[in-house]
């Protein structure tokens, strides 16, 4: 519950290293592949164009080596003007070809990865929405929305570019080699001397890289969190005058981050350096082995020219190798969390004969129910409750007893432990989930709208109304003046989940919004908490008109406002301690009486007149 | 020298990025330093290739490996020029490795800089100023704006002075051999940048496009993942992945175009430097024909301009991050350069109880030209409890915020103090005392994502763990402490997500209660707690007030009436204004407006 914190990259790293120790790598590349298919010949395009690009890298020290052999020393003094010329045309095509198909082939990989990459990203949201509440409860949002978003672009590298790059890498190597070796076996030879250190070097650098890098991102996501705080903070650090404090915490995250960028560098930085270190070595010793063939006569000045060239060829792809097998590791862990991703299953899932049920009565009953979101700590244990059709029940109770959690159990966000939640006598776990929703509509405490305009989100409710339709639903329910005076009226766009609109008009929208739906069963989940009184007194009255004929279920902490209901059910540690009308209640001088008396005396003695004007009382009493 | 140097700001201020670069001026040594060891390194590399070229110059004229009369072959000279070569590279590595940490370690020192002064400026900015520019819009400009900015200063060293130092040498190598050897392919780089750089803006706009189309892809992730609970209420899963689907296409669209056009036009500048190859292949074999380069000369500038030309490849690329972080780095110094409006006073506070005193007041702290308060004027004695109510947007809210001077007043006067200490004007007042000694806990209960104790001691630095359990108490958030796993050291999580409403609201009014205030405002901080918690909470405070050796005063916006009801008097807001005051008895008898706003 509390690890957060520690919670973070590095760990994450660790978690996800000990679970892809545990599945096959085969298994990842073999559905990693079937995902290709729709894009088989833009790959194969790319492909093609890497052969002909390890061509025209190869021609370039070709013609170089043609013109020092056959344009400079034909005939003496007088060169070969025209092979000149033509060889420098040659030249400018293999650059030509270099850049105007490398082009070709970035626009055929690129078209590629969008294909592929999008395709996934939308199977991805489409799998993640048919999953259960739970997983959500679980799994922090910030790691569901990287699998669709930062994982998937991780992939590219992996799918679209690599097997391209590495053709052209073991191509240019085997070409250059092949080539050396037809001038003269001893400069190949000398070459692959060089080759065993390189590999060695190279094994080294990943190994010291990947350890820093890990603490790195680590340690960025450390400072860049702090910062996000301290805008949403500004007001608390300025009224506390705490100011230098957080600067200080935060130059010390940025410290820490500084000198792990820094000593991961110090440890791996000396790959580059080391590599051109090693790329001269090749260099002398070709010199060397040329000079030789030079003296011998073996070997003509142009060879000699183009072997220099060679041992870049050479030694290049050899380099390229420890960074195409980084990106295929990040790329395959990444795959993998896709993968676990898409084959969690939703923990609640219609039964096979499950059933739509046109209409209800609206009968609710929940029997004997235990209930836990974490295996050690019952949250219900042994819970019955009936509700009538057309009753309004409210739960009073304190937080984290329980109230909350039968809403979950009864919207089916969870299932029960033990015992059942029926509707109308059917055990909901019979009702197609579609369907009991359809029948149950719920205003919760966290509500939430969606990007767009007020109206937008009332429609959510109700995809074929018109606009005048959804603007008479909020004039129903006495929403209507808030609503129109905000900035744009019923237009106002709310903002990324909302955050546009204050609380109170949040709860207002969402209380339309299930006023739209017309369920049979309403369930009223704090939906009125950060609506100010005098608001709520106004829809009140209207809720009471929502109410009728309907089922309903309030919880409130403002014991006015559920005064009116025609029972009261008082919850703690899990099970109902008391169900009874408003007055019988405090008769019986139980929980809820203290509750209430705690509550009048608060809210002070208020004059018996002043009650009494009180319409919800007058609308309590008939029963 | 003082007029150079304004218009040389000037200068910056118009090239916001150069004007990021400048923060190198203050670490000018290792900046020299660091520039010095490129530049060898960078020598030695051009160095390296005349010397290959040297010895294939030598091995031309049989010198390199010399056959003996006796058909021995003598590797002296050879072995000289691996000696050289290997020696030069070696040097080279070293100098390469030390300059390329010095280089991230600056590179690193400009960009902490900068990040640290974004982060006291954010700290030092008004209230008001984040309010006009929201959480949201101040989030992204100082992360991703800033990530844009560090990607173009990281590439600083490695690519735009490295690259710049490898043409300048190149060019310099060739124009030695011959200035006709280096004209051309100077003339080419120059206009393949050119091309380069006029596709740069219209590739960031294609970009910025990119990034507009997938954020309201992300949007849809965000808002699937954190609003699953409607999603399914409404059965609304179908639809929210058809939209999903519909913006995911959208941003296909734009992501092609971008690649339909970087792929048409980058190609043909990065063909036209190519042709400098070209050009040196040819004009050399010219010239060595003609006897006037050596082939050792020659070798030596295809081997030059072959590293040029790779270098160049990438710069199509570097051009547009550039480019792009040109408006970022723009956006960051408009924060950077903004004034806070409110600036301390250096006059200490009265000592003793405050009060508060406000005369004809009003503030249009939103800058939209709305004034919210107007002409406001009350007086808050010392010791006593005023309870403020009104409708939502009344005004209750700014009105809390001028007391600890969080936000300005237009016009009048707000005074702390009390008639036996005198009355000072909040504005002549020490910042820090004031804010201290007039503590306001907003509506928006705020936690910072570490452990409970750290957040409590936010107010109270020293304060003993004792004491914070003491103010958990007071606040009637001492069974929280139970349900918490590991006490005060509990973990709270992003914004205290992991805490309820009601309890983060407890959390924070201890805290405010360990700042120990003389005057407390508390800004409908308690509209979460059940009315039993409630009533507990404000009793303990109510007993505060007797405890203490100066009588605490408290300013208590509030809804409910349970609230309202502790207060020694109660004042209306209506319209920006006081409406009315008095005893809630008084009011209740006497006021419509307040029984209709109590709902009575």
């Amino acid at each position: 519950m509390n690890s957060f914190r520690g919670d973070t990259a590095l760990s994450d790293i660790e978690l996800e290293e000990k679970f892809s120790t545990r599945t096959l790598n085969q298994s990842v590349t073999s559905r990693l592949l079937p995902m290709l298919a729709p894009v088989r010949l833009q790959i194969a395009a790319v492909i093609g164009i890497e052969i002909v690009q390890v061509l025209a890298i190869f021609a370039r020290p070709l013609l170089i080596g043609l013109v020092i052999d056959r344009g400079l020393r034909h005939a003496g003094s007088t060169a070969d003007a025209s092979l000149i010329v033509w060889a420098c045309v040659g030249l400018a095509v293999t650059w030509g070809l270099r850049f105007v198909l490398g082009g070709f082939s970035q626009y055929c990989s690129g078209i590629a990865a969008i294909r592929v990459l999008n395709d996934l990203r939308t199977s991805v949201f489409a799998h993640v929405q048919t999953l259960s509440v739970g997983y959500f409860d679980r799994t922090k949002a910030g790691r569901i929305i990287a699998r669709a978003d930062r994982d998937v672009d991780t992939l590219e590298p992996l799918l679209i570019q690599g097997p391209p790059e590495f053709l052209s890498a073991v191509l240019r190597l085997c070409l250059a080699g092949l080539l050396l070796w037809l001038i003269a076996p001893m400069l190949l030879a000398g070459l692959v001397a060089v080759v065993p250190v390189l590999v060695l070097a190279t094994f080294l650098f990943k190994r010291v890289a990947q350890r820093s890098w890990a603490k790195v991102a680590e340690n960025r996501s450390r400072f860049t969190a702090h910062l996000v705080e301290t805008v949403a903070a500004v007001r608390l650090i300025q009224q506390s005058g705490r100011d230098r404090e957080n600067l200080s915490k935060y130059s010390g995250l940025l410290h820490d981050f500084n000198s792990s960028l820094i000593h991961g560098s110090a440890r791996s930085g000396w790959f580059a350096p080391f590599t051109g270190l090693l790329t001269t070595a090749g260099l002398a010793l070709t010199l060397v082995i040329g000079g030789r063939g030079i003296a011998l006569g073996t070997l003509s000045l142009g060879e000699l020219t183009q072997s220099l060239f060679y041992v870049f060829l050479f030694l290049a792809p050899l380099q390229e190798f420890s960074d195409l097998f980084e990106r295929f590791a990040n790329g395959t862990a990444c795959a993998q969390r896709i993968f676990l991703l898409l084959d969690t299953e939703p923990d609640i899932v219609d039964h096979p004969d499950a059933t739509a049920i046109p209409t209800i009565e609206g009968r609710i009953e929940f029997r004997d129910i235990h209930f836990s979101y974490r295996a050690d700590q019952p949250v219900l244990r042994g819970l019955d409750l009936a509700i009538d059709p057309g009753e309004m029940l409210a739960i009073v109770g304190p937080t984290g007893h329980g109230k909350s959690t039968l809403v979950q159990l009864l919207t089916r966000f969870y299932d029960v432990d033990e015992g059942a939640v029926l509707l109308d006598g059917h055990d909901i776990r019979t009702i197609a989930e579609h369907s009991l929703r359809q029948h149950i509509g719920v205003v919760l405490q966290d509500n939430v709208l969606f990007s767009g305009t007020v109206l937008d989100n009332l429609r959510l409710a109700k995809p074929d109304a018109s606009d005048s339709d959804l603007i008479a639903a909020s004039q129903n329910i006495g929403a209507h003046d808030v609503l129109v005076s905000l900035p744009h009226g019923y237009s106002t766009h709310v903002g990324p989940l909302g955050g546009q609109l204050s609380q109170g008009q949040r709860q207002l929208v969402c209380l339309v919004r299930a006023y739209l739906a017309n369920p049979s069963v309403l369930v009223l989940d704090e939906a009125t908490s950060a609506i100010d009184v005098s608001t709520e007194r106004r829809i009140q009255k209207a809720l009471q008109m929502l109410c009728e004929g309907r089922t309903a279920i309030v919880i409130a902490h403002r014991l006015e406002t559920i005064r009116s209901a025609d029972r009261i059910a008082v919850i703690k540690d899990g099970r109902v301690l008391e169900v009874g009308s408003h007055g019988a209640l405090l008769v019986q001088g139980g929980h809820y009486a203290e509750l209430y008396g705690s509550y009048e005396k608060s809210a002070g003695i208020l004059a018996s007149d002043v009650m009494d004007t009180l319409s919800m009382r007058e609308a309590a009493a008939i029963p | 020298m003082g007029v150079r140097e304004k218009s040389f700001g000037r200068f910056l201020r118009r090239s916001p990025l150069l004007r990021c670069l400048a923060i190198y001026g203050e670490m000018r040594g290792r900046f020299v330093l660091t520039a010095l060891l490129l530049t060898a390194v960078t020598i030695a590399l051009v160095a390296q290739q005349v010397l290959v070229g040297r010895a294939v110059q030598e091995a031309q004229q049989g010198r390199l490996v010399r056959i003996g009369l006796d058909g021995d072959l003598d590797y002296g000279q050879a072995w000289v020029w691996v000696a050289f070569l290997i020696g030069l590279s070696l040097a080279r590595a070293i100098v390469q490795y030390g300059a390329g940490l010095l280089s991230l370690s600056i590179g690193q020192a400009l960009l902490t800089t900068l990040r640290e002064r974004i982060l006291v400026q954010i700290q030092r900015l008004d209230l008001a100023y984040h309010w006009r520019h929201g959480v949201g819009e101040m989030v992204t400009r100082m992360t991703r704006d800033a990530d844009k900015v560090r990607d173009a200063l990281i590439n600083f060293w490695r690519q735009i002075f490295e690259t710049g130092l490898i043409v300048a040498f190149s060019l310099g190598l060739l124009c030695l051999y011959s200035p006709w050897l280096a004209l051309v392919p100077l003339l080419l780089l120059f206009a393949g940048v050119a091309m380069l750089w006029s596709e740069a803006d219209a590739l960031v706009a294609l970009d910025r496009r990119i990034g507009d189309a997938y954020d309201a892809v992300t949007q849809d992730l965000s808002e699937g993942v954190n609003g699953v609970r409607v999603i399914k209420a409404f059965s609304l899963g179908d639809s929210r992945a058809e939209r999903f689907r519909r913006h995911v296409d959208l941003f296909r669209g734009e992501a092609r175009a971008a690649i339909r056009h970087a792929s048409r036009k980058v190609p043909l500048p990065q063909t036209i430097i190519a042709l400098s190859h070209a050009w040196v292949l040819g004009l050399g074999a010219w010239m060595v024909a003609h006897a006037t380069l050596g082939l050792g000369a020659l070798v030596a500038a295809l081997l030059v301009v072959n590293t040029l030309v790779l270098r160049i490849e990438g710069i199509g690329r570097l051009l547009q991050v550039i480019a792009d972080a040109r408006a970022s780095a723009a956006r960051i110094w408009e924060v950077l350069d903004a004034r806070p409006v409110i600036r301390s006073g250096d006059r200490p506070l009265p000592a003793g109880p405050l009060g508060v005193r406000l005369s004809k007041v009003s503030a249009s702290p939103l800058g939209d030209g709305a004034t919210v308060l107007r002409d406001l004027s009350f007086e808050v004695c010392p010791g006593e409890i005023v309870a403020l109510v009104g409708t939502t947007g009344s005004g209750k809210s700014i009105l809390t915020a001028l007391l600890p001077r969080l936000v300005e007043a237009d016009e009048g006067l707000i005074e702390i103090g009390s008639d036996e200490a005198g009355w000072l004007d909040v504005r002549s007042a020490d910042l820090r005392e004031l804010r201290r000694r007039v503590h306001v806990l907003p509506q928006e209960s705020f936690l910072f994502s570490d452990t409970l104790a750290t957040n409590l001691r936010l107010c109270a630095p020293d304060g003993t763990d004792a004491k914070l359990v003491d103010a958990l108490e007071k606040a009637a958030a001492g069974e929280l402490l139970g349900r918490l796993g590991e006490g005060l050291q509990t973990r709270v999580g992003d914004r205290g997500a992991t805490l309820s409403g009601g309890q983060r609201q407890r959390v924070c009014l201890a805290r405010a209660l360990l700042a120990d205030a003389d005057l407390l405002v508390l800004d409908d901080a308690t509209s979460a707690l059940d009315a039993q918690t409630e009533r507990r909470a404000i009793d303990n405070i109510r007993n505060l007030r007797a405890g203490r050796s100066a009588p605490l005063t408290m300013l208590i916006v509030a809804s409910r009436l349970s609230t309202v009801l502790i207060a020694d008097r109660v004042m209306v807001m209506a319209g920006g204004r006081i409406a009315a005051e008095g005893t809630h008895d008084a009011l209740v008898q006497g006021n419509a407006h307040y029984r209709a706003l109590m709902g009575l």
